[in-house]
């Protein structure tokens, strides 16, 4: 009599046939029209704003127009997994989508032509309609980078990697660049209200040069830049970069070093009550080289827009972590080992978070039977190295907002061993803790913060081996309301492939992939 | 003898709101019975059976895939307990129809199973195979027997003009035809642009097949005018239905929920942010070329259409005696009431459970003190507790939708953001609230146990449990 429709998307089978076939196929012998349709989804990620999750985009190739160019369809789902919006547009068969971002007033896409050899920043207003797009021709060592970005599981999937927002006013990203024998990087603002765009490259000479983007406040943008005169030298130069967002010139260069200690900034918050910002990292002795000699605990700074650090405060493993877990000498917390902060972050009530996860050497009866069967047979050493990595529990710290270290705990789950590639067994503990990232070998997975940075949900996986279950779980540790709590979801399931991605603040999405069936479901979980 | 559940019902539906419609009786829901359940099951597998029987031709596989599924679908249905196997309203029913039947001879009675369908979508449907369904979601909304029975003439002519095996047939003997094969194998082989030929094509079937069903809906529009002008039932009565259905999309109490007023407690304040919502949202684009696209692809031409189509010969057909009600007044109103709360049960037996929760919501301001409608939201905020706390809400809840009505996205929203302590909170202080007013209420208290437990008062749970012995002779407390 009267039709009414209304359906979760939740399940996205070829999503653009499904939606265009109201009626069932049934041909057993004759063609049909799903046997001839095909889409194949390239890139699915989220969409972040101040890094919380506002949806998810999903990047098809939904046609090939000619030889050299494809159709593709760019998918948007609002955080309840609702389509949005379908985006179709034609372009090169080599074009890949990097990345997205939302600034509350416009989208970015950012594509890299692999023919052009280009980044195109590719702008949406809130109606869809493409606004600006701005493009960047790459060189080598972009090039390079960018090829195997797409590549890259292993990036904290709450956060992007290349460009960021900047709330009403753009988007900013920070690039690689290679410049004859020298490394650099080039920064790029691309406004999102008007065609506007400025780029900030360093001055400096045959220096090695990475640069990390921690944040910006209402005026600047702040990177960590770590200089080294030589590709192999292990000394390395950190300094922080201002840079003033209405023009791109430099606002403040300083070198991260005070009171004789070394600091490995990681991120920068902005402070409740005042224009400055607050900076944070692990820190070292003044005489130790940064990311190749052990940290001494966690640094915050707090520092204004010209660059001045106001005040600073240092969190020793030995003596302030020592008084809530047993830590020896040589900073290693009892039953754990080294720790490494995955993130630090502050929320909205002042309090700092340290989220990290322990580590440590053992020996590896892989590598030692290896080598002895290697020296037996007259070889050299072997490809295995005779210390592995035991990953071990998660550690988190939790400073007041005077900075002072309020709590320390560590929350347990299986150790993980890891078997180090021939000659590890000599390198330093950070740089073990830098080989165990690149190789995906942490089960740190990614921290999303809630709503105004009220609350943050820091998860990680485990393998239970335990009696009544045995098998993955997604593992939760959040805050609400000043009270930190736990919760596991167990993942067994039937699909062939599943994910746990980031979600609207309190909750995950799984996303399941049955590889028989071509389907790809999508589940949100509230966790507790 | 009738068994007590069925007796107590068929006295309710007598009595049930003939007081006030603000003191209903305790709402008691329709039994099933389980022999009219089994003849429905029989009936339509005997009509499946004949109807795979008398197919032939080059498509009768494809045909017979088809068939099968509409007999599955139904039988799923049916298993569901969405078709309402209920003696007294199957009664009600068939007295409903009857004047159609035997006033419009050349229509086989005996071809029809005229049912109600639990669904709260206000909907009806002929499945093409002598089952007609006609959900209490429209009924309830319905003004008189008249509106009713042209519901009922719509539905059988669709079945008697053989509108869907007519579609089927029409749909299986064009996808198989050597032109469109032609066309499919050609876009195989064309190597690019395939997809956008193929949506190009089945955008033409799309466009051939809706454009069919309007025909078929004013066809049946048409001619259940023709069956409804042979009986007693007032004919104007149609034109004022298709009005309703025009705002059928809107909810039936299409009031706001309040729930900052519903959720309010001294001990536990209501939170703002729980109805927050800073998703990522689209404005959508007016384009006037989808616009016009989708109201070519509406199955139903627009109900004012439709409205102007039939009030000339409306105006023809009047008749000065004729009836808007002819069965029972009285029945007709305790049946819309009875179903208001029978919508309420079968979402929440059949886990569709935020709409249970929406529409005891939108009902709780009307019938302030009826404890099946308190009872039903504790239960559902106590099954949110235990699905959210095993990670399985999403079985019990939607999420929020622009597709949605704004009411019930708030509720969905306030969902969502209700972390587990909170949710235990509401259903404890919702229920502790109207304790002393509901305590003899069975499945009140039960609820109130439940909500005890959840929010860790084991003290006040054993207390409500103990009286829950005393009170009640056959206790089955679901803990």
């Amino acid at each position: 009599m009267h039709t009414t429709c209304m359906k979760r998307n939740r399940t996205l089978l070829l999503a653009l046939f499904a939606c265009l076939l109201a009626q069932p196929l049934f041909a057993q012998n004759a063609l049909s029209i799903d046997k001839v349709y095909s889409v194949t989804l390239r890139n699915s990620g989220p969409v972040i704003e101040n890094e919380e999750i506002k949806g998810y985009y999903f990047f098809y190739q939904s046609d090939k127009i000619d030889k050299r160019t494809n159709e593709y369809t760019l998918q948007l789902l609002d955080a309840n997994l609702n389509k949005i919006k379908d985006i179709k547009f034609q372009d090169s068969k080599k074009i890949s989508l990097l990345e997205s971002s939302y600034n509350g007033t416009a989208l970015v896409f950012m594509f890299y032509d692999e023919d052009q050899n280009l980044l195109d920043f590719r702008l949406y207003d809130m109606s869809g309609k493409q606004t600006y797009t701005y493009s960047k021709t790459l060189d080598k060592r972009s090039e390079a980078y960018f090829r195997n970005t797409p590549k890259l599981g292993n990036e904290e999937e709450s956060q992007n990697g290349n460009v960021f927002d900047l709330e009403g006013k753009g988007f900013l990203s920070v690039m690689p660049l290679r410049e004859g024998k020298n490394y650099t990087y080039e920064v790029n603002f691309y406004a999102s209200d008007k065609r506007r765009s400025w780029t900030y490259n360093p001055i400096e000479d045959g220096k090695f040069t990475t640069a990390q983007y921690l944040g910006a406040t209402d005026s600047i943008a702040v990177v960590e830049v770590l200089t080294k005169e030589k590709m192999l030298s292990k000394e390395m130069v950190s300094t922080l970069v201002g840079i003033n967002l209405q023009n791109g010139r430099k606002a403040f260069e300083i070198p991260t070093e005070n009171k004789g200690n070394k600091v490995y900034a990681m991120n920068i918050s902005m402070l409740q009550t005042s224009s400055g910002f607050l900076v944070m990292g692990p820190y070292f002795d003044g005489g130790d080289r940064v990311l190749q000699d052990k940290s001494l605990g966690m640094a915050v700074w707090q520092m204004d827009n010209r660059g001045k650090i106001l005040s600073s405060k240092y969190i020793s493993w030995a003596g302030d972590v020592g008084k809530f877990l047993k830590t020896d000498q040589r900073g290693r917390v009892a039953d754990i080992g080294y720790v490494y902060f995955h993130n630090l972050f502050q929320t909205e009530d002042g309090k700092i978070f340290a989220i990290g996860e322990g580590y440590k050497k053992t020996a590896s009866a892989l590598g030692i039977t290896t080598t002895v069967l290697s020296a037996m047979a007259g070889g050299g050493a072997g490809g295995v190295s005779t210390a592995k990595m035991k990953v071990t529990d998660m550690v988190l710290l939790q400073l007041n907002d005077q900075y002072g270290l309020e709590n320390a705990t560590v929350y347990d789950k299986y150790n993980n061993n890891v078997e180090l590639p021939s000659g590890s067994e000599f390198m330093t503990p950070h740089t073990l803790a830098l080989l165990l990232k690149t190789y995906g070998s942490f089960d740190y997975s990614f921290t999303q913060m809630g709503k105004h940075k009220g609350s943050f949900m820091s998860g990680y996986t485990d393998f239970e081996k335990g009696k009544d279950y045995r098998g993955l779980t997604f593992n939760a540790i959040s805050y609400n309301d000043g009270q930190i709590t736990t919760d596991k979801i167990n993942l067994k399931t039937k699909a062939s492939t599943l994910r746990v991605l980031p979600a609207k603040p309190g909750a995950v999405l799984l996303l399941e992939y049955f590889k028989k069936d071509k389907r790809l479901d999508l589940r949100m979980e509230k966790l507790n | 003898m009738l068994p007590i559940n069925q007796l107590l019902f068929v006295v309710c539906l007598l009595v049930a709101f003939s007081v006030s419609a603000q003191t209903p009786a305790p709402f008691i829901p329709l039994p099933t019975s389980a022999a009219q359940k089994q003849a429905f099951q029989l009936q339509t597998a005997t009509r499946y059976e004949q109807d795979l029987a008398h197919l032939s031709g080059p498509y009768k596989k494809e045909l017979s895939a088809i068939y099968k599924e509409r007999h599955s679908l139904l039988e799923d249905r049916l298993s569901k307990d969405e078709v309402l196997c209920n003696e007294e309203t199957q009664r009600y029913l068939t007295d409903l129809a009857l004047p159609i039947f035997k006033n419009n001879p050349a229509l086989r009675q005996e071809d029809v199973r005229l049912y109600f369908s639990r669904s709260f979508y206000a909907n009806a449907e002929s499945l093409g195979e002598g089952t007609i369904l006609f959900n209490i979601g429209l009924f309830h909304r319905l003004q008189n027997e008249a509106q009713a029975a042209f519901v009922i003439c719509h539905e059988l002519a669709h079945y008697f003009l053989n509108h869907s095996a007519d579609n089927i047939e029409s749909y299986v003997k064009t996808v198989h035809s050597d032109a469109f094969q032609k066309e499919l194998k050609g876009i195989q082989k064309s190597g690019y642009r395939q997809n956008s030929q193929l949506e190009a094509l089945t955008k033409t079937l799309t466009f051939r097949s809706r454009r069919h069903s309007r025909s078929s809906e004013q066809a049946a529009d048409s001619m259940a005018l023709e069956l409804l002008k042979n009986t007693p039932y007032d004919v104007a009565e149609a034109l004022t239905c298709l009005q309703l259905l025009d705002s059928a999309d809107r909810d039936k109490y299409n009031t706001p929920l309040a729930l900052e007023q519903q959720f309010q407690f001294a001990a536990f304040p209501f939170k703002t942010r729980w109805l927050q919502s800073d998703e990522l949202q689209f404005i959508k684009t007016e384009n006037a070329k989808i616009a016009e696209e989708a109201d070519s692809l509406k199955t139903h031409p627009d109900c004012a259409k439709r409205i102007a189509a039939l009030t000339a010969r409306v105006e023809q057909y009047k008749k000065p005696d004729a009836k808007k009600f002819l069965v029972s007044t009285q029945l007709f109103q305790n049946l819309i009431q009875q179903f208001d709360f029978e919508i309420i049960e079968h979402c929440y037996q059949s886990k569709q459970t935020s709409r249970a929760l929406y529409f005891s919501l939108q009902l709780l301001p009307h019938y302030p003190n009826n404890a099946y409608l308190a009872a039903t939201i504790g239960q559902c905020l106590n099954a949110f507790y235990t699905a959210q706390k095993a990670h399985e809400l999403g079985t019990l809840t939607e999420l929020p939708n622009a597709a949605f009505d704004a009411n019930y996205n708030s509720l969905l929203q306030l969902i969502q953001n209700l972390r587990l302590p909170e949710i235990s909170a509401l259903a404890y202080h919702f229920l502790k609230e109207r304790e002393n007013n509901f305590n003899s209420d069975e499945r009140f208290v039960n609820a109130l146990i439940q909500s005890k437990l959840n929010f860790g008062k084991p003290e006040e749970a054993e207390h409500w449990k103990a009286r829950y012995q005393q009170t009640f002779s056959k206790p089955h407390i679901n803990q």
